[in-house]
């Protein structure tokens, strides 16, 4: 029993080193590639697209339920961004406010004999309506279906070759559609999906539509969470992304080539990690084909979501998340440790798989087991403890080295903001870090389904002035 | 504890104190030197300000200031500002304190690619006729930013002779730097046109780069200058589509009468991007006279043939009423885009008031009851 305990005690650690390193392997990539982004961004005229008409086209496609708080202000709002050539396609799903009576009034929608294209089934469209006003803008009204059935219709209403997955509840950063389409224009004939820099707006204030100042929120909470955008965003995806092996594009900000979206059969109805499982069927689809592609990620097209400012919602929305990795798990088992779909089946996936979807069961033991080896006397209790703080100080390293990473968007440029970012990856593993591991364990045992339409409460993020 | 434990804990706390630290302090100098670059730009600006205004060059400028980026900056930003003779000023201002002679080492270098870039651009923008030499020895640079930066110093020079190497280095170069090379010779307006003519012909003879042949047919589209017709027009009657679309595209700002009878014959062609950007191309340039051949388009099997010719027909003299008589059409895709298209350029929501307010004429009901029966 006590070489069981003792066995198990050292794979913990043997787990949690290893996760650790390849952070770090990924952060130090991510800086590589960021210092290139930067030089780009400095002087490869990016700004001389917004006045091209070589520029490629975008459809902006965005879901919509009961979202009258803030939609005609996210709207305006995504109509501002810099771009020569795009559309906004809102896809109202079936919202039972006043969500589509807004959208009539402020943008004098009429209704329209649009003979909408049904590459991708959905529920049933009630109508099409379009501006009247100079704003490219088409509403279709549709019967409730979920999220991912929303922006299935507003693909199919999409006229444009690309289409930009968003949610109505974001704020899309003027530049971000130039810089994320820049990556498609360099290589247009291998790139059918370009993902953006999701960042937490919660603490920012924005003024008619615009982020006018970023600072780090206010609670705990929503501390951790820019912590883990940070690690996630800034010192993990533009590694995949430079290894062409992107497990996800981000449903807050995601450019997608329409005719790949439409051939995959769109977003899939009631999945909880929608975007996700389109991302992983685009790579087994395109691999399957042996297309020569790539799906890539853009630090520099940012965009700014509100997260959940409690506990209670963030429960929610982890157990949610979580099941949506469970199902993609399931789903997408044939590309684990696949050497046919290339780096993500032998690199990224197997990555998540063990170190994302895993992590919780081998923490949640750790935190059973290793207690009871101490009163086993397997482990010595100072022994345990030197492990543990091994753990927690190379865990801050990382974390630190994202807040480093960061610095390259000059953000938060009080050093006293820092300061509180840093103290938050040190208290982050006196409970922050364990009750979600606790909600992503609930999620494995099962339980009653969250919503599929988020589950954040409607604050309206456009008018968010802390 | 035993000692490989003690060490790794000493080892990881270090790590992350001394991170912590490093963090700290890059945050802090990063904000100083933002700041302190800050102030050096605003004093720039005044002195430079303060000298333009008076016409007035410093006896023995500051060596300094032709070393100094900041210097470049707000020289490269007034230049862009200015105009005339005050545009003039900031040229010899640039000359006396030996700006250019430094931008061109810095160039030259071969280390610090980022100093490099800034100096080019600054370069970019500063530069006169005596540096079009060097900007097309940067035209062979390994680094494509340095390209990239340099077509567009040459194009801003107006320098006619670099044109056809530029469309060369373009067939070699991948689309985004191939595209911001368009950018930078559809810049240089009139005087490009001629140059690029002769090279389409060039290309097309010796059957070469047919991507960047279909470019320099858009980069003639966005100049808009009506002596390129006869080279797009010959491209609008090649056997590759993808001239044919560049082409008919490109004749929509450029064409003449001319390029009527072409655009005609496009409507029929089999790739229907072609049909479709002819359609648009005519609605644009000729008369009434075309709206039966667009009227047909109606009835395309594609839908952005479709909805093109009737977005044609609503611009055109008398086209409204094809699209009226398009509602009494069998084909419900016909009457779809005619009925889209009158909604959306505001011709149904006019007639709809008419009716309300009753002073309707019988082609408002009829529209209106046509309308009614779709939407």
């Amino acid at each position: 029993m006590n070489t069981f305990l003792t066995g198990f005690s050292w794979l913990v650690l043997g787990y949690f080193l290893a996760l650790q390193v390849i952070l770090l392997l990924l952060a130090i990539v991510s800086g590589i590639v960021l210092y290139r982004d930067r030089m780009v961004e400095r002087f490869a005229r990016v700004e001389d697209m917004l006045a091209s008409d070589l520029a490629p086209p975008v459809s902006i496609v965005v879901p919509a339920y009961n979202e009258a708080a803030g939609i005609v202000e996210a709207i305006r709002s995504m109509g501002m961004v810099s771009y020569p050539r795009f559309e906004i396609v809102v896809a109202n799903d079936g919202s039972t406010d006043a969500t589509l009576s807004l959208l009539i009034e402020a943008f004098e929608l009429v209704p329209v004999p649009y003979p909408l294209r049904a590459n991708i089934p959905t529920a049933p469209i009630r109508q099409v309506y379009k501006s009247r006003l100079p704003i490219r803008l088409t509403v279709v009204d549709k019967e409730n279906g979920g999220r991912a059935d929303a922006l299935n219709a507003a693909i199919n209403a999409a006229r444009y070759p690309y289409v930009l997955a968003t949610d109505a509840d974001v704020i899309i950063d003027g530049s971000a559609l130039v810089h994320a389409m820049r990556l498609v224009a360099e290589d247009r004939d291998r790139t059918v999906g370009v993902g953006g820099n999701v960042r937490p707006i919660n603490g920012c204030r924005v003024r008619h539509g615009h982020l006018v100042d970023a600072s780090v929120p206010a609670t705990m909470v929503e501390r951790y969470q820019l912590l883990e955008y940070l690690r996630s965003f800034i010192a993990s995806r533009p590694a995949w992304s430079s290894m062409n092996c992107l497990p996800l594009l981000s449903g807050a900000f995601g450019v997608f080539r329409r005719d790949v979206v439409v051939d995959v059969g769109g977003y899939t109805s009631g999945h909880f990690g929608e975007d996700m499982d389109l991302t992983m069927r685009v790579h087994r689809y395109l691999r399957a084909r042996k297309v020569d592609y790539r799906m890539v990620y853009s630090p520099s097209a940012i965009v700014w979501t509100e997260v959940p400012p409690t506990r209670a919602v963030l429960r929610r929305q982890r157990i949610r998340w979580h099941r949506g990795l469970m199902t993609a798990v399931r789903d997408f088992r044939s590309s684990f440790f696949n050497p046919r779909h290339g780096p993500v089946g032998m690199i990224s996936w197997p990555v998540m798989v063990v170190f994302e979807y895993l992590a919780p069961i081998v923490e949640f033991l750790g935190y059973i087991v290793v207690p009871v080896a101490m009163l086993a006397g397997a482990v010595s209790p100072i022994n345990a403890i030197g492990l543990y703080l091994i753990a927690v100080f190379a865990g801050a390293f990382n974390s630190l080295i994202a807040i480093l990473l960061d610095e390259r968007f000059g953000y938060f440029n009080n050093p006293r903001e820092t300061l509180k970012l840093m103290a938050v990856v040190f208290v982050e593993n006196l409970g922050l870090r364990q009750m979600t591991v606790w909600w992503r364990i609930r999620a494995m045992m099962g339980g009653k389904a969250t919503q599929v339409w988020g589950d954040m409460e409607r604050r309206g993020v456009t008018q968010m002035a802390s | 504890m035993d000692w490989t434990l003690t060490i790794g804990l000493v080892v990881s706390a270090a790590a992350a104190l001394t991170m912590a630290l490093a963090v700290t302090v890059i945050k802090v100098v990063h904000g100083e030197v933002m700041r302190w670059r800050g102030v050096r730009t605003a004093h720039y600006i005044a002195a430079v300000g303060e000298m333009v205004s008076r016409r007035l060059l410093p006896a023995s400028p500051p060596r300094s200031w032709a070393h100094d980026t900041y210097f470049h900056d707000v020289l490269s930003d007034y230049r862009l500002l200015l105009t005339g003779a005050d545009r003039e000023f900031i040229d010899r201002l640039a000359t006396e304190t030996g700006v250019h002679a430094v931008l061109v080492a810095r160039c030259d270098a071969r280390w610090l690619q980022a100093r490099r870039l800034r100096a080019l651009s600054s370069l970019v923008d500063l530069a006169d006729e005596r540096h079009v030499g060097d900007l097309r020895r940067y035209l062979g640079d390994s680094n494509r930013h340095v390209r990239i930066n340099a077509v567009r110093g040459l194009a801003r020079l107006g320098d006619k002779v670099s044109i056809e190497p530029i469309l060369d280095l373009a067939a070699q170069s991948r689309s985004w730097e191939a595209a911001r090379m368009a950018d930078a010779l559809a810049e240089m307006g009139s005087v490009a046109v001629e140059p690029i003519c002769h090279w389409i012909a060039a290309a097309v003879a010796r059957d070469e780069a047919p991507g960047v042949v279909a470019l320099a047919a858009r980069i003639l589209g966005l100049i808009g200058d009506p002596e390129a017709e006869a080279t797009l027009i010959s491209l609008l009657e090649s056997d590759r589509p993808d001239w044919r679309l560049a082409a008919s595209s490109a004749l929509e700002h450029t064409g003449g009468d001319a390029a009527v009878a072409p655009l005609l014959t496009a409507l029929d062609d089999p790739a229907w991007s072609v049909r479709a950007r002819a359609a648009v191309a005519l609605g644009a340039l000729a008369d009434s006279s075309v709206g039966p051949s667009l009227a047909l388009l109606l009835t395309d099997r594609v839908w952005w043939v479709r909805q093109n010719a009737a977005e044609a027909l609503v611009g055109l003299p008398g086209g409204t009423d094809i699209l009226l008589d398009t509602l009494d059409s069998p084909d419900r895709f016909a009457v779809d885009a005619a009925l889209n298209q009158l909604t959306l350029s505001g011709l149904l929501g006019e007639a709809s008031e008419r009716v309300a307010h009753g002073s309707a004429t019988a082609r408002d009901q009829r529209l209106v009851e046509k309308a009614a029966g779709r939407v």
